[in-house]
């Protein structure tokens, strides 16, 4: 089963982007912020991440930077969520070193093939 | 100028004239008569001594011929008179007593003698009938010589008429007397009494002339007299005139001239009157109309003062209005997006629950979702084209990969109403340097408008690439098959929220925004969005772009809106997520963010918008953030505008970049140093400066310099003491050597920066050499300061531009 770790500061759509992973069968555990979603990626080991890359604190470029840095977490993959789709954002997330890149709001179908595509496998 | 020549002059030049002229002729026709009468006079006192000298001759003539005159008849006789003379004969012969007159010696001799007594011609004729008398005897020695007869004139045949003596003659003065018979009384005889008359005439001429040539001098002096006062006069009677012309020619120029005071009663008086009443009303009308003249401009000034303020607060306003739309479009999104999310989950869990009666309401939620998320996306767009802020992305791409990635999106629309899309684009379109997603937006929304009106029909996409006024293009015209509009529908378009008209917005959807914002962001690119529709025909809508389109220019209004309240950022980056950054962090606070996205643009942009604050990338594609400082520090009018560089520094390195804010080479010219000095002055009091340096000659320079510019000086003569004296204090200015024994200059930068405080203080370098680029970089002369763009601390970042623009308009202020 794949742990997917959701950091999304917004409640709402992190209840529902939860829902949504659990019910196609992912283990989520979410983050309100990028400190905490730190934290959770070294206790949980999560096989995937979903940045949210507006974020208080230190925000979703940040966090994955720190997170490259981290050999102990290199081995998760990390798809960006931005709210605009602004042209460089891709290219900003990739070097940032994200895996994947998404705007929002999410198409579920899009996501999704981006995730299983991400893991190389259906949960 | 032609020299006028005086009335007065010119009265008197006549004036004199006249007087000459009157004066001569009547001093001429005076000569005339005194001469007339003088002759008279003369005549007739010579008539007095003729008659007296006859007499004497008759009673000469008595005593020594006693007995009357009388005639006795004779022998015709033939005188000898000369050929032109008529032959004579005497009918008698003139006796006086016994003795005949003619031919007696004795008489003529007499007579001769008695002229030469009395001066005077003395003769004796005999009349000889018609009137007509013969000289018998004659003192006159050249008429004897003549011959002895001579005839007499007329007036001595008018005596021998009526018997009366006469006097006359033109040559000689004569005075003719008649000899009477004694006995009968009958005229018998003349005697007759001449004397020259040219003498009379001669003396009377030469006496006036004596007259008149005394008289010409007077004459004269009295002329120029007259002249004189004339002309003395006219100049008087003329004077209030030249004030008159003097008034009038002032007037002429634009003075006002004083009143002309002329208290003459006569014409000149009534024109100096009239013309003082004409300047006076004109000083009036023309006091009326400046008064008129500053209201109007002071209306005009209060309201154009007024239309600056409504102008103001419309691009208030307009920028509130825009920040409103795109907080609101921001704050929509969120609850929409929990909206579209939760109807999908419930759509899916009444799925799989078999509630299937649920799942219609739940999509036509989700729809609707969809339909408003898609409005406010198109109002935001419309509301920052409309702003002037929608910015453009440029990049090369393939226009086929393009056409793919949309048509793969449109598909399933135009599947939708069983409708057929063609491509026809050849293969070798080639590339197009555009903003991508506005041209996917636009090729999108033309698609999927020919798909909403057409059902069980064809839509054509036609790609061609064409040359016009020399430059490529790229036409892309999306034709359907479908219900088509009328030539007033066709004018409709293209406006927000009209849709061809009210009820095919209920009918097929849309939120009318689609057309807009495509030709909007056709024109954005320098390009064009026509159509050609026929109803129920269908319709073609053609969108034509320039394959290199060129970066934006700014025009005025842009910059108009883009001046924020609090002053204006220029970020130069090729990265858009720095200006995003910058932009969404500056414009809450009423900075205005402007982008470029390389170093040409920034330069390009700095000279037209004279920005308080730029930040600028040292990486970039063509010309580097090096290159661009010294572009901006070269242009005098962009010198003064602090740089702030972004750069990725590598930590060995970290140490060099110092942020000198300005150098100078040595000698340094006094009045750059002045003016570097007064820039950092901001508040006009001066502050601390430090002067490191260990020459003492330029350091008692400086401190003179600074002393007059109301600065406190501190002295150094090296780094280390330069260094102790930041111990009392950070200064608020520190010049500094670069070359000095212990601590040069860059090691003292370097330990200036690491003290606290010690980054904000301007540095301005004075070197004795012109530095390298390489020491130029070194110490990143002329940067107010340097971020490390790979852990850009973004609200530092952010301070320090905030910092640096109330600098500015402190500065300014």
């Amino acid at each position: 089963m794949a742990k997917i770790l959701l950091v999304e500061d917004n409640e709402l759509n992190r209840d529902m982007l939860s829902r949504r992973l659990t019910r196609r069968g992912y283990t989520v555990v979410a983050a309100e912020d990028g400190e905490q979603g730190l934290e959770l990626a070294r206790s949980e080991r999560p096989d995937l991440i979903l940045m949210d890359m507006s974020l208080p604190g230190i925000d979703g470029w940040e966090a994955t930077r720190r997170l490259r840095a981290d050999p102990e977490l290199a081995g998760a993959r990390v798809i960006a969520l931005t709210a605009h789709a602004m042209a460089g954002d891709r290219e900003r997330a990739i070097e940032a070193g994200c895996d994947d890149y998404d705007t929002k709001p999410v198409e579920m179908e899009r996501l999704l093939l981006k995730i299983t595509t991400l893991l190389g496998a259906t949960p | 100028m032609v020299k006028t020549r005086s009335i007065a002059t010119k009265v008197a030049l006549v004036v004199s004239a006249v007087v000459i002229g009157a004066l001569a002729l009547t001093g001429w026709f005076a000569l005339k008569r005194s001469d007339a009468e003088l002759v008279q006079l003369q005549l007739h006192q010579a008539s007095q001594q003729l008659t007296t000298n006859l007499g004497i001759a008759q009673r000469i003539f008595e005593e020594r011929f006693p007995g009357s005159w009388h005639l006795v008849p004779a022998a015709p006789v033939a005188f000898d008179a000369g050929p032109s003379a008529p032959p004579e004969s005497l009918a008698a012969q003139l006796y006086k007593g016994d003795e005949k007159i003619l031919g007696n010696a004795e008489v003529t001799a007499l007579l001769v003698e008695l002229s030469r007594l009395t001066g005077t011609r003395l003769s004796i004729a005999q009349r000889v009938g018609d009137g007509r008398a013969v000289r018998l005897a004659t003192s006159d020695t050249a008429t004897r010589t003549a011959g002895p007869l001579t005839l007499m004139p007329a007036k001595a045949a008018s005596v021998l008429a009526d018997g009366n003596p006469a006097v006359g003659g033109e040559e000689d003065w004569a005075l003719y007397w008649p000899i009477r018979s004694a006995g009968t009384d009958s005229i018998v005889g003349l005697l007759d009494a001449a004397t020259p008359y040219a003498p009379f005439a001669a003396a009377a001429k030469a006496a006036s002339r004596q007259v008149a040539e005394g008289l010409t001098p007077i004459v004269l002096l009295v002329a120029l007299g007259a002249s004189l006062l004339l002309f003395v006069l006219t100049r008087r009677m003329l004077r209030p005139l030249r004030a008159i012309h003097t008034a009038v020619a002032r007037l002429g120029e634009g003075e006002w001239p004083q009143e002309v005071k002329v208290r003459s009663r006569d014409e000149v008086g009534a024109l100096a009157g009239a013309f003082n009443r004409m300047a006076a009303d004109l000083r009036q009308t023309v006091a009326t109309i400046e008064d008129k003249v500053k209201l109007r401009t002071r209306e005009l000034e209060e309201s154009n003062s007024a239309l600056g303020q409504a102008r103001e607060a419309a691009d208030v306003a307009n920028k509130a209005k825009s920040r409103f739309l795109a907080n609101m479009s921001h704050e929509l999104r969120t609850p929409l997006n929990a909206i579209i999310g939760y109807s999908e989950i419930l759509e899916e869990e009444a799925e799989d629950r078999q509630l299937d009666d649920l799942v219609p309401d739940l999509r036509k939620i989700h729809g609707a979702g969809r339909h408003l998320l898609q409005l406010i996306n198109d109002i935001l767009d419309l509301s920052k084209v409309e702003a002037g802020r929608m910015d453009l992305y440029l990049e090369t791409f393939a226009v086929r990969g393009m056409l793919d990635d949309v048509v793969s999106t449109i598909q399933p629309l135009v599947k939708q109403k069983s409708n057929t899309l063609v491509i026809d684009c050849p293969d070798d379109v080639g590339t197009i340097h555009a903003d991508l997603t506005k041209l996917r937006q636009s090729l999108f929304n033309l698609l999927s408008n020919a798909s909403k009106f057409t059902e069980q029909g064809t839509v054509t996409l036609r790609v061609r690439t064409e040359v016009a006024d020399g430059r490529r293009w790229i036409r892309l015209a999306v034709q359907d098959s479908g219900i088509g509009m009328t030539p007033e529908q066709v004018g409709r378009l293209f406006q927000p929220f009209t849709q061809a008209d009210a009820s095919t917005t209920r009918k097929y959807g849309g939120t009318g925004l689609g057309l807009t914002i495509t030709k909007r962001f056709a024109e954005l690119m320098g390009g064009t969005v026509t159509v050609d529709s026929v109803p129920t025909q269908g319709s073609t809508f053609t969108l034509v772009l320039p394959a290199e389109v060129a970066a934006r220019p700014v025009t005025s209004d842009h910059v108009a809106l883009m001046a924020g309240p609090k002053g204006m950022v220029l970020v130069i980056d090729d990265d858009p997520a720095m200006h995003d950054m910058v932009r969404r962090t500056l414009e809450k606070e009423g900075i205005a963010v402007i982008p470029a996205l390389g170093g040409e643009e920034g330069l390009e942009l700095a000279r037209q918008l004279k920005p308080s604050v730029i930040t600028l990338d040292v990486m970039m594609p063509g010309s580097d953030g090096w290159n661009v400082l010294r572009a901006l520090k070269a242009d005098p009018d962009l010198a003064g505008i602090p740089v702030v560089m972004l750069t990725i520094i590598d930590d060995k390195n970290m140490g060099f970049s110092l942020g000198a804010a300005e150098y100078l080479t040595k000698p340094v010219d006094r009045e750059r140093l002045i003016r570097v000095i007064r820039r950092f002055n901001r508040d006009g009091k001066g502050g601390r400066a430090l002067v490191v340096d260990d020459d003492v000659a330029a350091r008692d320079r400086m401190r003179e310099l600074l002393r007059g510019e109301s600065w406190e000086v501190i002295e150094a003569g090296n780094g280390v003491e330069g260094l102790a004296a930041l111990g009392g204090g950070m200064p608020d200015l520190i010049l500094l050597d670069l070359m000095m024994p212990e601590m040069n200059g860059f090691e003292f930068l370097a330990a200036l920066h690491a003290r606290e405080g010690g980054q904000q203080v301007p540095v301005v370098v004075v070197t004795a050499h012109d530095l390298t680029p390489a020491e130029r970089e070194h110490l990143s002369i002329h940067v107010a300061r340097v971020f490390d763009k790979d852990h850009l601390d973004s609200e530092a970042l952010v301070g320090e531009l905030k910092r640096l623009l109330a600098g500015s308009s402190a500065g300014e202020a």
